[in-house]
């Protein structure tokens, strides 16, 4: 029963697909500019027959409906299209940069949740102490601190005084692992390359505490918040009369319920990680998708912003649905359908 | 006739008067109450101390905030300038405090949009199930599927650079997440014992949501709001660093940061000083609001 | 109780919603209002980019001091592009580089009626007349004459107020020798050496290359990376004087001809000899209308009139034009040449993933919009002769690494992690001037930057307010604060590093008394600073 609605909500994920794909084609034909003119950049002895050609060639001159209709098309077939900006194929850059972008959220998001998750327990059970007050202070410290500047701080103490980390980049020269799956970590374990592993955790640390700051802090509070207010439902207070263990209470009353505010906002920042890291990424050089976006959306590069949005897109919709799968789990009153 | 009416309008007038009455006793009652909690005290005067500040800039201030110096330019803390001069010999004290004033309207009017805006549509969603919950749960996925940033950049190359429009472009996805949240609280109260009782006893769905439902989901939505004030502020900051924002004359601390983080290395206060009252400031917020908290919380009023 | 809560909780939203009235009303009553153009007041609205924003902001400051009501907007590029191209723009700063060392791809697109670059509308037959004769001039006294004369007639018609140009400046450990900044944005890697090590990462300030393949790409960051992989047939000195690389000299019997002699013994990294047909083939891939991987070359126009493209004998090309165009030698810089035998083999697409030049180094593997890895070519012909040293490559390996926040690259250079930090903005300087581990160097540039009136509506339909906008800036202390010192003030839009710059034309002075004068004549309400 389950496997199915599971199923059913995957099938659902298509139309959100369709819509996503419209909408981004619509978007960026809304942007003023135009992407051939941006390629020719400073070009001088530019003719008209040769920017006519170029449209026609990258099919821009024709109408909106046969461009879209013929995008479509294409994207069906697994193909996503033709980068201006970059002289490549889009499904290979996005392919490229995909793992990059990944790697990075997922280990932004484990720092987040290894800080938020024991410190949100603790500034609940011991409310109102020194370490609820100063975590507290912490926590507005990550969210208030803008990523670029705590990136160049963090780089500054670590990088340039300490020596500890490396500034930027993915990995040492001679030390990128044999490709793989293109996740270096991964890479370096699968091809049991220790020094290889070490170098690209090492890299990794500086950007995903900059990307992991601010959901830290965000986790940290709503994991507090709604276990205050559990803590004080009468069904604790009857199941400690009963003399069940504090710390049983804790986990298995206060902190299961204080799980479904947590996996929905866990969910949304993982999709705010994978989207929003332009801004880490261009500071610690990263080769990931959220440059690429950017850097398309400026030299209007329409097929690879769609391209990029679509993968956001699939990566979003998964992400929620292994949401709703958690939240039956959590609160088996509810069914898969009705997804929060 | 007229003497129903009149009956009526009396009795309307008495519950009137009776309601005032109420909200003043509470509202005393909360104040007093708040005022009994410590941080939240001391948040209360930082906050106060800064929308003050802010408001009495232009009186306040030593310079005209768009006032340059350039041959000041650096000039280190402590000197002709309190708080140093930035890398136009502009004083930074003085945008500091012209920074606040938009910069806390940036941060109060985005949220305040988006807590209003999704918390509606999500208790009515999460409540009516159905095809409107089907097609607002549909719109938000297609809407969050975006990254935000291409949004807001999308949405800044559209419209130019100017306040209002940063605000709408902050504003255009800020509310998905208060929806979700508002959605996925009321679908998880509704099963509880007192809303079916609430239905049994006949009362209305807007009492249902707004009396019963709403007291119990609006926490995290406080919570959320007063940390995501800080993001609106600090996200200003990220398009200024990617190069579109409001225009440079309006001083805001995310632009300040912005400005100055590249200079850290040989004038730390630009970014430095700016970025602690930003910090204090959500600080404060949040301690008053968890004050606030405590003061409102329903399970704390029962029992 | 229910009731209780929820009065109490209104309780929180009403000094909220004082507060933000009270801000908002405070705000809404000093924030700039959009200036309108009046009869009296002069209001100017100055658009640019985010990297000018402390320019054009201390801009507007100075215009405010003499009465204009002036302020500054950023932009993205493109937007802005539209806008002003759409005429909705007043005043916008923008800034074109030139890669020809000659206003060839300078003056002409920026100042002919209707040309590409030409986005402040001026148009003014005479010029055109007079760049036109310019561009098919075989000889460089008339060329010469020419553009002075172009000069002197912008100069008066001042269709923008004239800026700048900024230097190119880069910094780098004190353990590199060898190393110069370049004025084309080319990092020669040949005649470097580091301290201590075989192996140098430079830190270039990007997003990505484009590609590998030299045929297939129109911007010059990608030309940084590719030049150090492949050779052209000619090259310049660090003057920008055109001189033989791969060719060993050439003639010019007629100005619609040129005659390459090609170097002998020249060899490719895959071993494969460079001869007459590895040129022709260069060129036809460009010329020929798809003939990229079923695309037709960006570069294409950068050939301007090259008609056809002959092989004489083993060691001989001849290249026919269909007009004549003298910087036809400084355009054949860019073009590099690759090899036929092994693109026809592998194809376009594989020649860009595994390229192969017979530049100094070879490329091992790399990501474009990561890091590139070049190494060594022992067999290396030595380069051009005219530019010593002459032989293989003094270092064995070269990472280029992009790093486009430029904090970044100056931390990583502080850090030891990087060699070469290119692309420094001026302002960023500071920052190292007291490392006693870093350089920092600055040669002149080939951009010109200024800021384009919209010359199509008032008020700067008047060439007085034009005139008078010149006079109110100082650009002198903007030079030398925000900039650093690291630009040169420019007296039109000709720069001091291209052919045909008049040195002896002055810029126009800054005098805020003589730009009042001038706008009070045009009609407008302006005042001295009374300070």
């Amino acid at each position: 029963m389950r496997g199915v609605k599971i199923l059913e909500r995957a099938l659902a994920a298509l139309p959100i697909m369709l819509g996503v794909c419209i909408v981004v084609f619509l978007f960026m034909r809304l942007l003023p500019g135009d992407p051939v003119d941006i390629m020719l950049g400073e070009a001088s002895n530019v003719t008209q027959e040769e920017i006519d050609a170029l449209r026609s060639q990258f099919n821009l001159d024709d109408p909106l409906h046969v461009q879209l209709a013929s995008y479509l098309m294409r994207v069906l077939k697994g193909d996503l299209g033709y980068s201006i900006s970059r002289s490549s194929n889009v499904g290979k850059l996005l392919l490229e940069a995909l793992p990059a972008t990944v790697e990075l959220a997922l280990a932004a998001i484990l720092i987040a949740l290894a800080v938020a998750v024991p410190l949100g327990i603790i500034t609940a059970v011991k409310h109102k102490s020194l370490i609820d007050r100063s975590s507290m202070a912490c926590s507005f410290l990550g969210i208030s601190m803008p990523a670029f500047w705590l990136g160049i701080v963090l780089i500054l103490i670590f990088s340039v005084h300490l020596k500890w980390l490396p500034t930027s980049g993915r990995a040492t020269y001679g030390l990128v692992p044999s490709h793989v799956t293109g996740f270096y970590v991964l890479d370096s374990i699968l091809t049991g390359n220790l020094p290889a592993l070490k170098d690209s955790l090492r890299h990794l640390v500086l950007p995903s505490i900059a990307l992991g700051a601010a959901p830290a802090a965000v986790i940290t509070r709503i994991i507090r918040s709604s276990m205050l207010e559990t803590l004080r439902k009468d069904y604790v207070t009857y199941a400690r009369a009963k003399g069940v263990a504090e710390w049983a209470v804790i986990i298995k009353h206060a902190f299961r319920n204080a799980l479904i505010p947590a996996v929905t906002v866990t969910g949304l920042e993982i999709g705010g990680l994978l989207g929003g890291n332009m801004v880490v990424e261009t500071i610690f050089g990263w080769p990931g998708m959220g440059r690429l976006v950017v850097d398309g959306i400026f030299s209007r590069d329409y097929s690879l912003v769609q391209g990029a949005v679509m993968v956001y897109g699939l990566t979003f919709v998964t992400v929620n649905l292994i949401a709703d799968i958690l939240y039956t789990w959590l609160n088996p009153k509810l069914v898969v359908g009705e997804k929060v | 006739m007229i003497r129903g009416e009149s009956t009526q309008a009396s009795v309307r007038r008495r519950l009137m008067r009776l309601r005032l009455r109420l909200w003043a006793e509470s509202a005393g009652a909360t104040l007093k109450r708040l005022g009994r909690n410590k941080s939240a005290v001391a948040g209360a005067v930082v906050v106060t101390a800064i929308v003050l500040a802010a408001v009495l800039a232009p009186l306040i201030s030593p310079y005209s905030p768009d006032k340059m110096n350039l041959n000041d330019r650096f000039s280190p803390p402590g000197g002709e300038y309190v708080l140093g001069a930035d890398h136009l010999g502009r004083d930074v004290l003085t945008r500091i405090l012209h920074g606040a004033r938009v910069s806390i309207l940036v941060g109060l009017i985005t949220v305040a949009i988006s807590i209003f805006t999704g918390g509606v549509l999500g208790v009515l969603a999460g409540y009516y199930g159905g095809t409107l919950d089907t097609f607002m749960s549909r719109l938000t996925e297609v809407l969050l599927a975006f990254p935000y940033l291409i949004f807001a950049i999308g949405a800044m190359a559209m419209l130019g650079p100017g306040f209002w429009n940063l605000v709408w472009a902050l504003c255009f996805k800020g509310w998905v997440e208060f929806f979700r949240l508002a959605r996925a609280g009321v679908l998880a109260e509704k099963t509880k014992e007192y809303v079916e009782a609430a239905k049994v006893l006949g009362r209305s769905d807007l009492e249902i949501m707004g009396f019963e439902i709403l007291p119990n989901i609006v926490n995290p939505l406080l919570v959320v709001g007063t940390l995501r004030m800080g993001t609106m502020m600090v996200m200003e900051a990220s398009l200024s660093f990617l190069g579109i924002g409001i225009p440079p004359r309006i001083p805001t601390w995310g632009s300040m940061i912005q400005d100055g983080y590249r200079f850290i290395l040989n004038a730390w206060w630009l970014s430095t000083f700016p970025g602690i009252i930003l910090v204090a400031l959500v600080l404060s917020v949040n301690l008053v609001g968890e004050g606030l908290r405590e003061v409102l919380d329903p399970d704390l009023q029962t029992f | 109780m229910t009731h209780m809560r929820n009065l109490q909780r209104s309780v929180v939203l009403v000094p909220v919603a004082i507060l933000a009235l009270a801000l908002f009303v405070g705000v809404s009553g000093c924030a700039p209002k959009e200036p309108a153009v009046t009869g009296e007041t002069l209001s100017i609205v100055i658009d640019c980019e985010a990297n000018r924003k402390d320019e054009a902001e201390a801009v507007a400051s100075q215009l405010r001091n003499i009465g204009i009501q002036a302020e500054a907007r950023t932009w993205e590029w493109s937007a802005m592009k539209a806008e002003f191209m759409e005429g909705n723009r007043q005043l916008y700063m923008t800034d074109w580089g030139s890669s020809y060392f000659d206003p060839f791809d300078l003056a002409i697109p920026k100042l002919a009626t209707g040309e590409r670059g030409n986005y402040s509308f001026y148009s003014n037959p005479e010029v055109d007349d007079l760049l036109s004769q310019a561009t098919s001039a075989t000889d460089d006294e008339t060329r010469k004459a020419l553009y002075f004369e172009v000069q002197d007639i912008i100069y008066k018609d001042c269709p923008w107020v004239f800026g700048y140009c900024l230097e190119e400046t880069a910094a780098a450990s004190t353990k590199v020798g060898g190393w110069r900044v370049s004025m084309d944005s080319r990092i020669n890697l040949h005649d470097v050496t580091v301290e201590g090590t075989g192996t140098i990462k430079i830190g270039l300030g990007i997003d990505k290359i484009v590609t590998m393949d030299p045929g297939n790409y129109r911007d010059r960051d990608t030309e940084t990376v590719i030049r150090n992989v492949f050779d052209a047939l000619v090259t310049r000195t660090w003057d920008g004087e055109v001189i033989p690389e791969i060719a060993e000299s050439w003639e010019t019997p007629d100005p619609t001809t040129y005659v390459f002699k090609i170097r002998e013994g020249i060899k490719f990294h895959n071993g494969e000899a460079l001869d007459a047909d590895d040129v022709v083939f260069t060129f036809e891939r460009i010329l020929q209308e798809n003939g990229i991987g079923g695309q037709t070359s960006p570069r294409l126009g950068l050939l301007g009139p090259l008609a056809s493209v002959v092989k004489n004998d083993d060691y001989t090309v001849t290249f026919t034009l269909e007009n004549p165009f003298p910087v036809f030698p400084q355009a054949l810089c860019h073009f590099q040449i690759v090899p036929k035998d092994y693109v026809t083999e592998v194809g376009d697409a594989g020649f860009a993933e595994k390229p192969v030049g017979a530049g100094p180094f070879m490329f091992k593997e790399g990501r474009l919009d990561d890091q590139v890895v070049l190494t060594r070519f022992e067999d290396y012909y030595g380069g051009a002769p005219d530019l010593p040293p002459v032989g293989p490559a003094r270092i064995d390996t070269v990472v280029f690494r992009m790093m486009p926040d430029p904090a970044t690259r100056v931390a990583a250079l502080k850090a030891g992690e990087i060699h070469i930090a290119d692309k420094l903005p001026p302002d960023m300087a500071d920052s190292l001037s007291g490392d006693p581990n870093a350089k920092v160097e600055s040669v002149p540039g080939t951009r010109t930057y200024g800021i384009e009136f919209c010359l199509t509506k008032p008020p700067f339909d008047d060439v007085k307010v034009r005139q008078a906008l010149n006079h109110a800036i100082d650009w002198d202390t903007i030079i030398a604060t925000i900039y650093g010192g690291k630009a040169t003030r420019l007296s039109t839009a000709f720069i001091p590093s291209g052919f045909g710059y008049n040195h002896d034309l002055k810029p126009y002075e800054y005098d805020p008394a003589k730009a009042v004068e001038l706008l009070r004549e045009a009609g407008f309400n302006v005042s001295l600073p009374t300070e």
